[in-house]
């Protein structure tokens, strides 16, 4: 008797504890989440399956381009299936939370990251920081060659080293904080004059590492992150990151992010998802598999990397780059490289 | 007064003598041949009819780009290597068809799976698969120590694209080479002409149709290719296109820059039309075997080196490429699995879209060619326009389109096999057209006098003699839609997988390890096929 | 088998007429020959029977059917008319027995088997197209339109694919069949000496019309117009006067019951003049072809003119020859 009753105490403190580690996202187990993800299956989706594993959502996630989704959810407009969109930079996030599709994110949400790394009108939040580097060939450049600002890459010396991705999302991004930052013009001038460089221009990021690294080009604007994963596919490379030194649109930590769609079907799940990619053990995945910055505060980058505190990023507003996107592809086109 | 000679002076009033292949038809086509040739138009026609709307809605600003220095420069460059890629393909596939066909080369089977073998491989690839072999640091640099110069821009993008569309001249050549009556160049022989006369003046002639319909496919596919001319970062329209889309809010200049591409596909496709002439080339009468022409030792050791070459260009180096990523990658402690889901996606996808193609096709092309008018003209002539979009223009176009009418069919499969079709539509109707002119006309008509109506005529007389070259297109779709990569990103559904979205996935993450599998998985699994295309089908071996 | 009857069609393709105010009547169980130059309309005149035309005015009846007409517009499927194409159009696929087959409802074997023995193909069911001479293609196309029991038959220039020995072989070959089958057919052709010899009756062709319809012997003796005789075979023309009674010719002068006056012209046929050989003849042979069963003679008058002359074997005349010229039959026209 006595055991049987232990037993079932037992077993009722166990279904209890399983109830509860639901924290707050009990009704969601067996419900549908739609995501669109800008960000690739081989970096997330064993992130995603976790999620999936521990809440019991089941989760529908569509693959593909930031800048092809954000496309895409704007054809869809309110008839849009998805619940989630999780982008790879703002620019992508900014444009479909200009054009009002996503809501509002509760604010103990949003004050998960520091404020600088989300839409100061709680559109999106970031989710992991990505740095604006300078990658360069360790065999043909050292590092106090480099330019202090991206400025300086309009000098004659520099003439065909500078390798940029003018169609890239980061790229406009950072062209679109430049704007920001320097103004209309004075970003016109940079790019005419990058361009007058004859600087070589490639499809995507992951290009320009390859080539610096093959020796194809010197140097190139970047992403962090492009070299490490390079460096875990092939080993020792003869290429290397360079982080400017001071506050400048080049220097810019831009977060990939996820917000809730205003049209969705499930937004209880969207915010449970949320909130895991805001977790401690999703952060320690961005900083360790995808060599990200974690944005929340006490989860510590990849070893190699400067702390993101001490990375010199410049005073802006993420969610104003949506608003001069179009601009910043203007101004690419109108400087020839587009 | 002469002797014998007719009196009247009138002239002979000059009736249509043609063969009946070329008269007008003097019955209209049956209703039912107009629903199944005409339900095309709708999965064609969307992206077209999406485009035209964003266009006649577009600020003076959007219409701006369309007169700048800017946009004058990419029409030059995208033609320039049209010109360049087309030149390049039809001479290589030509030639090697050649080789095949006429000559008495040995092993025939094997190279002439591999010759046509880069078809069935993404133009990304091979794009990257070059960047990655040349250049002072390349692979090929590592390997024999030799700095060979960086392959990119035109001469990159001109050579992967001919790589990737040679096949199809290859492919076309074969076949009408085997149709050849070889009377014509024994007659011409024997008047003395050397053989390089006789290939000029008879053979070539003789082709003209056939390479007129290989140009267009391979001048269409180039314009609309994004991924080889993107990595090879070489400044055409589709480019533009792509960044106009990714960059923006307003798509309109996007669209507006995709009626410019219409417009030069537009002339392309009217100036095939042009020279395809008032061949009828069915033969009347049963045509003496080809003797395969006897190369000496020099002319066959030229051939084989040129196969050679052909082969290691486009094939050996690519698939070297790919292996050697995957080894590295695997050295390097990457995890490679089977992904046993994306290649199902993959084969079930290509192999619906070509069986809908080819269904499709087989309506169109008889209206065409069977009851010509204006009106089945512009139906042919759509098909081939939306062959030449960028497949991101029609992927939105679509989604624009069916969020708002089509709703459950909105990220279907059945929405997605149709617009595989009728993206990749332009090659089942240019092979059916073909078959469908090898077909004598009167035979239809024997038919109809001994009683059956249009539709028996056709199930009973026409598709049997013709479903051999239909077989052909629907193959084609199939390569094709194997490497397809924009349209199935944003209209598959949620969870679908297929080999070349793993490629692209991994690529793009530089899980070069990962990507390398799935793409010698899709290479493999195309090449089966491509195998059955080539030797089983009796059009093409001698 | 049944008659046709045609009435008034005219058909023109995009401004030039193919055919203008076409009539032809053929009698149930008669072979007809539509001949004439290439552009006169003969084919598009037989497709225009057949369905694959359709005219733009003008009727066609079959027996006592009316195929084409006012608000009438009879498929060919259902106008019970077998074709045979100008190359034959087998059905490549198919074996010959079933290329017969084809048109016939129901159980065929019987029916294939009695057709090739008319034909004289007895054996050949399992064999396919392309293992067959032309003329033997030709007897399948004939069988093919035979074996369904048509109303009438109709053939587009048959033996234009054959070569010169087998065609003599199959004009003889098809007129037989087509008889023996009792069949009411039509058959194009631009070569005249067929038209003569296979068809019961000719009809003549010129510039989409039909200028003259009659047996063969008539229409050869007695063409309409100097065009048609000139058509239908060689011929002499020469200019004459007439007057009451007699018309004079550099050939000499002939008594003439037609009632014209004043200039004629006058068509002789080779073979109804006559030399003889003369020391002082008037005339001069300056040719001679010879054919084994006949010559052609070329004859210089003594107005210069140079006339043909058709004779037997013998007596042979060779050029220098002198002859004087008997004419025993001549036909009148009015001078154009």
């Amino acid at each position: 008797m006595t055991r049987a009753m232990i037993t079932i105490v037992a077993l009722a403190l166990l279904a209890a504890a399983c109830g509860g580690s639901d924290d707050g996202s009990t009704g969601i187990e067996g419900s549908t989440l739609v995501i669109y993800s800008g960000r690739s299956e081989d970096l997330i989706g064993p992130l995603v399956d976790q999620f999936a594993e521990e809440t019991g959502v089941d989760v529908q996630i569509r693959y593909a381009g930031s800048a092809e989704l954000a496309a895409t959810l704007l054809e869809e407009g309110s008839g849009s299936p998805a619940d989630v969109f999780f982008a790879q930079d703002p620019a992508s996030l900014g444009a479909i939370a200009l054009a009002g599709m996503l809501s509002t994110l509760p604010t103990g949400t949003l004050s998960t990251v520091p404020e600088a790394f989300s839409d100061r009108d709680g559109h999106w939040v970031g989710t992991s920081g990505r740095a604006r580097v300078v990658v360069y060939d360790t065999t043909r450049v050292t590092p106090d060659e480099i330019p202090a600002t991206e400025d300086g890459f309009v000098d004659q010396e520099w003439k065909g080293r500078l390798g940029v991705a003018p169609t890239n999302g980061s790229f406009l991004a950072f062209v679109a904080a430049k704007i920001l930052l320097d103004g209309e013009a004075a970003t016109l001038a940079w790019l005419q004059g990058i361009a007058a460089n004859d600087a070589p221009t490639y499809p995507k990021n992951s290009a320009i590492v390859a080539a610096v690294d093959e020796g194809q080009v010197d140097t190139g604007l970047v992403n962090h992150y492009y070299l490490f994963r390079r460096t875990a596919e092939l080993g020792d490379l003869l290429a290397e990151n360079h982080f400017f030194g001071v506050a400048t649109a080049g220097s810019m930590v831009m977060p990939a992010g996820a917000g809730i769609l205003e049209s969705a079907a499930n937004p209880g799940a969207a915010l449970a998802f949320i909130e895991f990619l805001l977790s401690t053990a999703a952060q320690e995945y961005f900083a360790s598999e995808t060599f990200e910055y974690p944005l929340v505060p006490g989860v510590e980058p990849f070893p190699g990397l400067p702390a993101l505190a001490s990375i010199p990023t410049p005073d802006l507003d993420l969610s104003e780059l949506a608003t001069v996107l179009d601009l910043a592809t203007d101004l690419v086109a109108e400087a020839g490289l587009l | 007064m002469t002797v014998g000679a007719p009196i009247d002076a009138r002239s002979e009033l000059n009736e249509p003598t043609a063969p009946a292949s070329m008269r007008a038809p003097s019955r209209r086509a049956p209703w039912w041949l107009w629903v199944a040739g005409g339900a095309i138009l709708v999965p064609v026609g969307v992206p077209l009819v999406a485009l035209f709307v964003r266009v006649v809605g577009a600020s003076s600003e959007a219409w701006s780009i369309l007169f700048s220095l800017r946009t004058v420069e990419l029409v030059v460059r995208s033609a320039l290597l049209v010109v360049l890629v087309t030149a390049s393909a039809l001479a290589i596939g030509v030639g090697a068809a050649w080789l095949l066909v006429r000559t008495d080369l040995r092993f025939k089977v094997a190279w002439g799976v591999l010759v046509a073998l880069p078809l069935v491989i993404p133009s990304y690839v091979i794009a990257l698969s070059y960047l990655a072999a040349s250049g002072p640091r390349g692979l090929i640099a590592d390997a024999t120590g030799i700095p060979l110069p960086v392959v990119s821009g035109l001469p990159g993008a001109w050579l992967a694209l001919t790589l990737s569309t040679y096949p199809y001249a290859f492919l076309i050549a074969t076949a009408a080479l085997r149709r050849f009556d070889p009377a014509l160049e024994e007659a011409a022989a024997g008047l003395g002409a050397s053989r390089a006369r006789v290939f000029r003046t008879v053979t070539l002639p003789q082709l003209r149709p056939a390479m007129g319909a290989a140009a267009l496919l391979v001048g269409l596919y180039t314009l609309s290719d994004f991924g080889a001319v993107s990595l090879m970062r070489f400044d055409a329209f589709t480019r533009v296109i792509y960044a106009q889309y990714s960059g923006r809010l307003d798509r309109t200049p996007a669209a507006v820059l995709s009626v410019v591409l219409i417009l030069i596909a537009l002339t392309l496709i009217l100036a095939e039309e042009r020279s395809r002439g008032r061949a009828a080339y069915f033969s009347r009468r049963a045509t003496r075997p080809l003797v395969p022409m006897h190369l000496e030792r020099t002319g066959a050791a030229a051939g084989y080196v040129f196969i050679a070459i052909l082969v290691i260009v486009g094939v050996v180096l690519p698939v070297g490429v790919l292996v050697a990523w995957l080894l590295r990658g695997l050295a390097a402690n990457q995890t490679v699995s089977v992904q046993w889901e994306a290649i199902a996606g993959s084969l079930l996808g290509s192999a619906l879209a070509a069986f809908v193609a080819m269904a499709a096709a087989v309506p169109a092309m008889i209206l065409a060619v069977r009851y010509r008018s204006t009106a089945s003209r512009w139906l042919e002539r759509s098909v081939y326009i939306t062959f030449s979009l960028p497949h991101i223009t029609v992927a939105l176009a679509v989604v624009f389109f069916s969020v708002r009418y089509l709703g459950p069919l909105y990220q279907s499969l059945t929405l997605l096999v149709i617009v595989y079709a009728a993206i990749f539509l332009a090659q089942a109707t240019g092979a059916t057209r073909a078959a469908l002119l090898q077909v004598n006309p009167s035979v239809e008509d024997a038919s109809r006098s001994l009683g059956k109506g249009a539709f028996t005529t056709l199930r009973r007389v026409t598709l049997p003699l013709i479903w051999k070259g239909v077989a052909v297109g629907g193959a084609l779709v199939f390569l094709t839609t194997m490497k397809e990569l924009p349209v199935t990103l944003i209209l598959r559904p949620t969870g679908f997988e297929t080999l070349a979205v793993r490629v692209w996935s991994a690529a793009d993450e530089l899980f070069y390890a990962r990507a390398s599998a799935s793409a010698l998985v899709l290479l493999l699994v195309s090449a089966v096929p491509m195998y059955v295309l080539v030797i089983r089908n009796r059009e093409f071996v001698t | 088998m049944s008659s046709i009857h045609c009435s008034a069609i005219s058909r023109s393709f995009g401004g030039a007429a193919a055919l203008t105010d076409f009539d032809l009547e053929v009698p149930v169980g008669s072979i007809v020959s539509l001949v004439g130059p290439s552009g006169s309309g003969k084919t598009t005149a037989l497709r225009v029977i057949a369905g694959f035309e359709t005219p733009d005015h003008g009727t066609v009846t079959i027996g006592d059917r009316t195929v084409v007409g006012p608000g009438v517009n009879v498929p060919p499927e259902r106008r019970r008319v077998g074709m045979v194409f100008q190359d034959y159009a087998l059905f490549p696929h198919m074996t010959v027995a079933a290329n017969v087959a084809y048109g016939v409802d129901g159980p065929s074997v019987g029916r294939v088997t009695e057709v090739l023995a008319l034909v004289g193909l007895k054996g050949f069911a399992e064999r396919f197209p392309n293992e067959l001479s032309g003329g033997e293609q030709q007897r399948v196309a004939l069988a093919r339109a035979l074996a369904p029991q048509p109303d009438v038959v109709l053939l587009d220039e048959p033996f234009s694919n054959l070569d010169a020995p087998q065609r003599d072989k199959m004009r003889r070959e098809v007129r037989r069949i087509l008889k023996a089958a009792g069949a009411t057919a039509v058959f194009v052709t631009h070569d005249q000496s067929e038209a003569l010899s296979v068809a019961d009756i000719v009809a003549v062709m010129r510039a989409g019309s039909v200028v003259q319809v009659a047996p063969p012997h008539i229409v050869y003796a007695a063409p309409a117009d100097p065009w048609v005789a000139s058509f239908l075979g060689d011929s002499v023309l020469v200019e004459g006067t007439a007057t009451t009674g007699l018309v004079s010719t550099s050939l000499g002068t002939f008594p003439h019951r037609g009632g014209a006056e004043g200039t004629v012209d006058v068509m002789i046929r080779p073979e109804w003049i006559h030399p003889y050989p003369q020391q002082n003849g008037s005339a001069v042979v300056v040719d001679r072809e010879f054919y084994g069963h006949d010559q052609m003679l070329l004859i210089e008058l003594p107005t210069g003119q140079r006339v043909q002359s058709r004779i037997g074997p013998r007596p042979l005349l060779d050029p220098g020859d002198r002859v004087d010229l008997a004419v025993d039959e001549f036909v009148v026209f009015p001078h154009t």
